[in-house]
């Protein structure tokens, strides 16, 4: 058992995590990085993750993207952290605004994926538990859903429309006034 | 409790526990399988923690109540208290110390392993919940569960005991659900249904025991929620109510035993149940037992009835501390230590669910595959609800539900609506306005206008009021109509002819626009035929909450068969009020006097109406319930002062969610005094305490010259959506300001909604292609 005082290249050493995928891929991040998933950062609390945590829910391709959403918004939080610990003048807000443009647009570039894509990071941001990738993509499709009829839902889903004809006119004549 | 591993080692092992009887076997020697306890934190404002017990071999976090709204939130308003736990589910009540009826509490079931809950119908509107006490029983026997489960969320009775409003008594209810409909009994003991008393006396052998005045115990069986009665004066000479005590306990030897004692003495006496009769069987003397821990106090002592029993034993609180009073060896011990332990056991689900790859003679990979889908069935609908969560609009939320019946089953699952509507508010679909003069002149008998508003994605016509106009016959083809109020998705109008035998007689009607439909309501019975200077109505909620019961726990509390109106009459001398029910007018008398020189509007808080009688009198009356409570207004300290003529006033909701009344000199305008009000208002407290008195001339200076008389406050419309927390507006000279209680300034405002909003119906109509029991909706993955 480590000291409390065996140094720093330990600590170090220590803030690494694996993550290993279902198709069994490694993938070696920071605690910072890990820590963005709620369900990690419980397993970290409880010490269980000696010797890599097994994620069977998320596919290496999805995991990859995963840890490319957190470690873009582990340095986000750890930006943040340290410019309200330090002088707030215009010349800093200037700097926090332009870095949170940033990631705005690092946001949108990481929503344009293919359509399984995005379900699976849904899976996979509630798997994980983050809450701000959970919302991202969540938000994506409800937004894209906005406005269209089921038709255009279903077409674009690729949604197999199990409803009876008659089923349909039912659904409808109980409430006519969002269909129009 | 097998152990989950066994279960899951090979089909063989698993065929061989799935097998006949093996299940039952098992729990006759092991007892129910207890997953741990719940411990209440209910000072902490959280859910109560969950302790697993150690030989379970489960990791706690599947127990936690964080599903429950509110929860998770930190500065949540939301009280829960654990009241009882029967195999695998918990009764929980929900207080929110913020809502307008912060004097309820709603009761609330759930199983935290499949993370569900639901609102459990309350008993009345008009009951007060304060000290509800509430136990689980098991549900309908002829719905038992195969190996002796026979409770679940689809399968419950609740007993309730909760404190009558007003009267000072006590009523008790058992409430049965079988997952789709709520009935309710009320408890009658020889022919009395209101108690002094409804004391509990503890379990034992699977039945609560009560005690009711006039020592009549009230024995409830938890099993087959049969209510026997029998009376503690044949069983105890001389029992007295107001100075005994009394508890029940099972013995080492699993007979029940009754223990009374008397508040100034320090002698137990224990009977015995020998077949139906109670025989004395001893009698212990609390100072010669207590000795060894510390002196006994006579005084200040009460049997204490733990959630999780000892046989044998009987716990008494004395000061701070918990005793533990051995029946046979007549010892007591100090047991504060246990204090903390004494929680609330869940047992996990019985039997363990064993369906898949356990049917000998299939193709088990099958089985495999159909499990499989099972959990990724569960994932597509955990994901499904996070999306549709998501949607802007109720109309928006319909249109996705009918793509298919996968999405229509999320949406009309348990909880589903009940949470779409805590994020979203009320669907408000637009505003009605009332037509300018200019307009009304030109066309007098132009109905209110429709804006729908533009994120609800509806179109305004369904909302048109124009079927009123097909009515001809009955409104007369010369009349005028005016906005009066609206509520949920009704519209209540006034109708007044201007030609015929009665003109200008002022008529109500109610009207829901979605389904054209309306209602003439009867004239106040105080008002003759004729005439009136001035009707004022607003809608209330109706009396028939019944569908406070519906499985997505919405609260609609209003509908066109269903409804309260609130009419004040002006004459010219004065004015009269009543409420409109079902049962037609009740005229609103105070104080023995029915007749008000004013019964003016001062606004609107928190599902509140506030208005002003006369004098220094006020009214709150409760937007839900109709309940109306009065009280006094002291402008200054000791006296009161007759300040209505002299004054306007007005109210809003303060930031801190608590109601404020400003007061301000009708003619000099000057100092503005600003109320607030101290909780139970409605229960006949009338606490108001001046908190500041703000100088409306600095204030409003930087935009133009504070004119003294011209002035008057305006109430905006009482919907929440149109409400600001912590701003009073004032109308002078032609402009409308909003003056900020916190910060003392005046802003000119220009979005302040003033039309009267309208919502969608809800919960949305979701009969069409629901399959009850395939809902996947509500399981969290």
């Amino acid at each position: 058992m480590a000291s409390a005082g065996s140094g720093d290249e330990k600590a170090a050493a220590a803030a690494m995590i694996t993550l290993i995928s279902s198709d069994n891929e490694k993938f070696e991040v920071t605690e910072a990085t890990a820590t963005l998933s709620q369900t990690i950062r419980h397993m970290i609390e409880d010490g269980c993750t000696d010797g890599g945590v097994p994620l069977p829910n998320v596919t290496s391709k999805i995991l990859a993207r995963v840890i490319e959403y957190c470690k873009k918004h582990a340095t986000a939080a750890a930006g943040e952290e340290g410019s309200s610990s330090s002088f707030s003048d215009a010349a800093f807000l200037e700097v926090d605004r332009a870095f949170l443009e940033e990631l705005e647009e690092f946001d949108d570039a990481f929503l344009e994926v293919d359509r399984a894509t995005l379900f699976d990071l849904i899976l996979a941001a509630n798997y994980l538990d983050i809450k701000g990738l959970l919302n991202l993509t969540c938000q994506k499709v409800a937004d894209s859903v906005k406005g269209k009829t089921p038709e255009q839902i279903r077409e674009m889903y690729n949604i197999v429309n199990d409803l009876t004809p008659e089923e349909e006119a039912e659904i409808r004549r109980e409430t006519q006034w969002a269909f129009e | 409790m097998p152990d989950p591993c066994l279960i899951h080692t090979c089909k063989r092992w698993r065929r061989l526990i799935a097998g006949v009887g093996f299940l039952r076997r098992f729990r006759s020697i092991h007892g129910p399988p207890i997953a741990g306890t719940y411990h209440d934190s209910a000072r902490l404002r959280r859910p109560a923690g969950f302790v697993p017990s150690p030989s379970s071999g489960i990791d706690g976090r599947h127990f936690s109540l964080d599903f429950l709204p509110g929860t998770r939130d930190s500065g949540s308003s939301v009280v829960w208290t654990i009241k009882d736990t029967r195999a695998g589910l918990v009764l929980l009540t929900r207080h929110d110390r913020r809502v307008e009826a912060h004097y309820r509490q709603d009761l609330v079931i759930c199983e935290p392993l499949s993370r569900r809950y639901e609102i459990i119908a309350p008993l009345s509107r008009s009951t007060w919940y304060g000290h509800t006490k509430a136990f689980l029983l098991d549900g309908d026997s002829s719905m038992t569960m195969a190996d002796g489960g026979s409770i679940g969320l689809s399968n419950f009775k609740v007993i309730s005991v909760s404190h009558l409003d007003g009267t000072g008594g006590f009523k008790a209810a058992v409430l049965s659900s079988d997952g789709s409909s709520c009935r309710l009994e009320t408890i009658r003991i020889h022919g009395q249904f209101s108690f002094r008393y409804f004391n509990l006396m503890g379990h034992s052998k699977g039945s609560i025991y009560w005690w009711v005045q006039g020592g009549i115990v009230v024995v409830v069986d938890r099993t087959t929620a049969n209510v026997a009665s029998f009376v503690l004066g044949d069983v105890v000479e001389g029992f007295d109510d107001d100075c005994d005590k009394a508890t029940i306990a099972t013995g080492r030897d699993g007979k029940a035993r009754i223990m009374v004692g008397r508040r100034y003495s320090g002698d137990v006496k224990v009977f015995a149940a020998g077949g139906s009769e109670w025989v004395l069987e001893k009698t212990i003397r609390l100072h010669t037992a207590a000795t060894p821990s510390r002196q006994w106090q006579q005084i200040c002592w009460h049997f204490r009835e733990p959630a999780c029993q000892r046989k044998g034993i009987v716990f008494i609180e004395s000061g701070r501390l918990l005793l533990a009073l051995d029946l046979d060896s007549e010892a007591i011990e100090d047991e504060s230590a246990l204090k903390l332990k004494l929680g609330y056991p869940l047992e996990l689900p019985w039997p363990p669910v064993l369906r898949a790859c356990t049917q000998p003679g299939t193709d088990l990979g099958d089985h495999d595959r159909e499990q499989i889908n099972h959990v990724h069935a569960r994932q597509y609908s955990r994901r499904h609800q996070l999306i549709l969560m998501r949607l802007d609009s109720s109309a928006c939320l319909i249109r996705a539900s009918s793509t298919c019946k996968r999405w229509r089953r999320v949406v009309a699952g348990v909880g589903f609506l009940c949470r779409f509507r805590s994020v979203h508010g009320p669907p408000i679909a637009g505003t009605y306005h009332s037509h300018s003069i200019v307009t009304l002149l030109a066309q007098p008998a132009a109905l209110p206008g429709f804006v729908p508003l533009p994120s609800s994605g509806i179109n305004g016509r369904h909302f048109s009021l124009d079927f009123l106009l097909d009515t001809g016959d009955i409104f007369g083809n010369s009349f005028a109509w005016t906005l009066k109020d609206t509520r949920a998705d009704l519209v209540l109008l006034e109708h007044r002819k201007l030609a015929g035998p009665y003109p200008y007689q002022q008529v109500l009607v109610i009207c829901e626009p979605l389904s054209r439909r309306y209602e003439v309501i009867p004239s106040p019975y105080w008002t003759p035929r004729g005439y009136r200077y001035r009707i004022e109505a607003v809608l209330l909620d109706g009396d028939d909450n019944s569908s406070m019961a519906v499985p997505d726990g919405a609260v609609t509390g209003i509908g066109l068969s269903n409804f309260k109106v609130l009419c004040v009459a002006y004459n010219n001398g004065g004015c009269e009020a009543g409420v409109f029910t079902s049962g037609g007018w009740r005229k609103i008398s105070i104080h023995g006097q029915s007749n008000f020189r004013y019964f003016d509007l001062m606004g609107h808080s928190e599902g509140k109406i506030y208005r002003w009688v006369q004098g220094s009198m006020a009214v709150v009356v409760d937007s839900a319930t109709a309940d109306l409570a009065s009280f006094v207004l002291r402008i200054r300290d000791g006296g009161v002062e007759n300040i209505y003529d002299h004054h306007r006033a007005t109210v809003t909701t303060g930031r801190d969610g608590e109601a404020r009344i400003a007061i301000c000199r009708r003619h000099y305008g000057g100092d503005m005094k600003v109320f607030a009000a101290r909780q139970g208002v409605l229960a006949g407290g009338s606490e108001w305490v001046l908190e500041k008195t703000i100088r409306l001339p600095a204030a409003a200076t930087p935009y133009h010259q504070w004119q003294n008389s011209n002035w008057r406050f305006r109430d905006p419309s009482p919907a929440a959506s149109c409400q600001r927390k912590g701003t009073v507006f004032i109308e002078v000279g032609g402009w409308l300001l909003a003056l900020d209680l916190d910060s003392e300034t005046i802003k000119i405002e220009t979005d302040l909604k003033l039309g009267y909003p309208l919502e969608l119906p809800w919960p949305p109509a979701l009969r069409a292609c629901r399959q009850p029991g395939t809902d996947l909706g509500d399981h969290d993955s």
